[in-house]
């Protein structure tokens, strides 16, 4: 899968996501939707967080001081 | 002219660094928030108040109408599930 892929892939799931949230928290979802919609959910949460902890990863490996060497650069919380 | 180009340089990876940083700073918050509230949405955490989830034929069932004497039951609770039979409809 290409860079412009997995963005595309992260993105549509982070928006999904989005969605499933806003419409479990209106509440007019069925009770039977709603357990379909929260597991893909979950689900979706968790692919999202492990793509960016990946991402987080490279960032840092990718972080190089003026001479090229490697420095790993701590995010803000 | 060298140097001034060297600066340019340095300036340059300073602010990609520093922008990557933050965009994914700002992706980062967004995904964590969202797992947040995903999880604060739990259909289940109302079974701990004491609410049950019926099915027949692995439907589930809302009202008693919609209810089948006789047929296989499962009756959710939050710390599990039991088979049960309904034996009529109270009027």
């Amino acid at each position: 899968m290409s860079k412009k892929e997995t963005k595309n892939t992260f993105e549509h799931s982070l928006n999904r996501l989005e969605k499933i949230v806003a419409a479990l928290e209106e509440g007019e979802v069925s009770l039977e939707e709603s357990l379909k919609m929260y597991e893909e959910g979950i689900h979706l949460s968790k692919e999202c967080i492990e793509t960016l902890s990946k991402t987080e990863l490279k960032i840092k490996q990718l972080t190089k001081d003026l001479n090229g060497k490697l420095q790993l650069t701590d995010f803000e919380e | 002219m060298l140097r001034q180009r060297s600066q340019q340089i340095d300036d340059l990876q300073n602010r990609l660094i520093r922008n990557m940083l933050h965009s994914f700073s700002i992706v980062k918050q967004r995904t964590q928030f969202l797992s947040i509230r995903i999880k604060s949405t739990n259909p289940k955490s109302i079974l701990k108040r004491g609410f049950a989830i019926v099915r027949q034929d692995d439907s589930i069932i809302s009202s008693v109408k919609k209810t089948v004497p006789l047929r296989p039951t499962t009756i959710e609770f939050h710390d599990g599930i039991i088979e049960a039979e309904i034996i009529r409809k109270k009027k």
